[in-house]
């Protein structure tokens, strides 16, 4: 596999405005019954980076993040564009994660300004909380009226809310020279000890990515693309940045669309897709992977988490005219880090316990197996991942402790790798492909999502008042886990009011779908909580 | 097991019931006709969980074939192929 322009750092947005130049009436968005072209588009960024440049030149703004508070509209998309426009990262916020969790995540960024749309608005007090609060002073609402932008401002004193005619023309923006060691997008995932972990990408650390992905696709201005993730989930990176970097059309569905995938494959006429697999076992659930369903799809791909052969096989026949490939990689490695192509024919014979393998690294990308004492297992021996290139980005946000134990030089090396904290068998010699094994910590991945036990157990805690509380991935299945139970010890505990509590707290995914409240939790010789005794307690219901 | 329509109807809604409160909804309250996804309380992948723990609890496999994936987001109608099909 090669790219040819190899990985020369460039502005994340660079391939937006370049295709904005080259297509400027093609579409560049669809999203709530609404077409965007690349001017269009590109104008609505243009204002909202004006507006910020305008707002920011008074006061200080320290850290060169801006929120974008918005879901599945034009302004979650105009936002994140406008924000890079404006020479600052973006972080993604969402409105269907319990506006305790935004606000930690805001203020821990410490964001000056965030741009919001209509729908998500309606959160902000929340989130905000009262007058003289910490967070961001200056409040962007491009899809506010006057009427409706002076309300948001009632409601949040002290803060100054900016609507739709307050914005700055577009073409009073001035383009911001790029830094490709600047955070282009901050993320935040579960962190073991309680609290999110907000993983700094930086621009450079993306070309190599969109360029090995663009030119391995064939990607062109007649492509669409699906738009499945949130933004707060970095697959979205791929979604919006490999088809604007060549002209083609993000096709974002609602909510409710997504209940049908299988329409909404066929009614935006589709070209490639991309989804956590989960999406395409609830499709075959669904009994919409019949044979020859989608003939116009060319590219299939998947990430995220473990890929059922049997999945990967279905998909293949509903889609003939397309190539499934299974991506692989953490959001500290850049969205994914290695790749595999299935074959029907071929690849049943390369899978370990019915999973497709995660194949090879990308370009320019190395990885090593290893093990605990971070040295190289043999060949067809079992060990932890580490990747190194280009991909591997600046480490966690105001988190150097995490930093050093995870992005680390292994003896006998002078690069930086990560430790992905994934188990993996080392290929034999002769090209075969990586397996995936599962994890080497607490970490399980519920559709896609990575969650800490430890951040579940940690919040079990908060809302439970006390300490003996257990979290395990429940129930088992061939490639992972399904959601999560939680056990508590104390007679008093009162399983529905700890599980309300936690719905503030934590994203509904994290949220135990049982908590079992015990005497006491069994432990094993060494005084640690026995976690087989308690999943053994679930085998036997 | 006998799965009738109502059974199937508490499963969802104890699955829901955080989502509920969150929401200021009563459980009694949720029209057969609500649509789940519109009125915010879960997403289409949230349907999988439903769906599992609807299998789980009356140990049932179910065939979704026939069923228009729209007919999955209100109450009733889901309760109601649930019951048909176990």
């Amino acid at each position: 596999m090669t790219n040819a322009r190899g990985t020369r750092p460039r502005s994340l947005q660079r391939g937006f405005l370049r295709s904005a130049e080259a297509f400027p009436e093609r579409p560049a968005l669809e999203v709530a019954g609404e077409t965007y072209s690349y001017a269009g588009l590109r104008e609505r960024a243009q204002a909202i980076a004006a507006t910020l440049a305008r707002e920011a030149a008074g006061g200080g703004h320290a850290p060169a993040l801006t929120a974008v508070f918005a879901h599945r509209s034009a302004t979650a998309f105009a936002g994140l564009l406008g924000v890079l426009m404006h020479g600052h990262g973006y972080v993604p916020l969402n409105r269907t994660l319990p506006p305790a969790r935004t606000r930690t995540m805001l203020l821990r960024s410490r964001c000056a300004a965030l741009v919001v749309d209509d729908a998500s608005a309606e959160q902000l007090p929340d989130v905000l909380g009262g007058a003289g609060g910490d967070g961001p002073r200056v409040i962007v609402a491009p899809d506010h009226d006057d009427v409706r932008a002076a309300e948001l401002a009632e409601r949040l004193p002290g803060r100054r809310v900016v609507g739709a005619r307050e914005l700055e023309p577009a073409s009073s923006w001035a383009p911001v020279a790029a830094d490709p060691d600047a955070i282009a997008y901050l993320l935040f995932t579960s962190g073991s000890t309680g609290q999110p972990k907000g993983v700094m990408v930086a621009h450079r650390n993306v070309p190599n990515y969109v360029d090995t992905l663009v030119e391995r696709y064939a990607i062109d201005e007649h492509d669409r693309f699906s738009q499945t993730h949130d933004l707060t989930f970095d697959n979205s990176v791929f979604d919006m940045f490999v088809a604007w970097e060549r002209g083609a059309c993000v096709c974002c569905p609602s909510s409710r669309t997504l209940i049908n995938p299988g329409r909404y494959l066929r009614e935006a006429r589709l070209t490639v897709w991309f989804s956590v697999p989960s999406v395409a076992i609830f499709m075959r659930r669904l009994g919409a992977l019949k044979p020859g369903s989608y003939p116009h799809l060319r590219w299939s791909l998947f990430a995220g988490e473990p890929l059922p052969l049997e999945v990967a096989r279905a998909w293949g026949a509903a889609a003939p005219g397309s190539t499934v490939e299974n991506l692989y990689g953490p959001t500290e490695a850049t969205v994914d880090c290695t790749l595999y192509r299935f074959d029907a024919s071929t690849s049943p014979a390369e899978c370990e316990r019915g999973i497709v393998p995660i194949g090879h690294p990308l370009p320019n990308l190395g990885v090593v197996i290893v093990d605990a004492e971070l040295r190289e297992v043999a060949p067809g021996e079992v060990g932890e991942l580490l990747v190194r290139g280009p991909q591997v980005t600046l480490g966690y946000w105001d988190d150097p402790e995490r930093t050093a134990l995870a992005y680390v030089v292994p003896p006998g090396r002078d690069e930086v790798h990560y430790r992905t904290g994934d188990v993996v068998r080392r290929p034999a010699p002769g090209g075969a492909p990586i397996a995936y094994l599962g994890r080497r910590d607490d970490q399980v991945k519920v559709r896609g999502v990575r969650i800490e036990l430890g951040e579940v157990e940690a919040a079990l805690r908060e809302a439970a008042g006390v300490d003996a509380v257990a979290a395990l991935g429940w129930p088992r299945t061939d490639v992972g886990v399904d959601g999560i139970e939680a056990f508590v010890a104390g007679a008093g505990v009162e399983p529905a009011a700890v599980r309300g509590r936690l719905r503030a707290i934590l994203p509904a995914h994290m949220v135990p779908r049982r908590i079992h409240a015990l005497d006491a939790l069994p432990l094993n010789p060494n005084g640690k909580t026995d976690r087989a005794a308690l999943a053994a307690i679930l085998e036997d219901e | 097991m006998n799965v009738t329509a109502e059974a199937v109807r508490a499963v969802v809604l104890d699955e829901l019931a955080p989502a509920l409160a969150d929401s200021g909804r009563a459980s009694e309250g949720v029209a057969d006709d609500l649509d789940l996804i519109d009125a915010g309380l879960i997403d289409s992948l949230g349907m999988l969980e439903i769906i599992a723990a609807v299998e789980a609890r009356f140990a049932i496999e179910v065939d979704f074939e026939e069923l228009e994936p729209e007919r999955l987001r209100a109450i009733g109608p889901f309760s109601r192929f649930i019951a048909e099909q176990a």
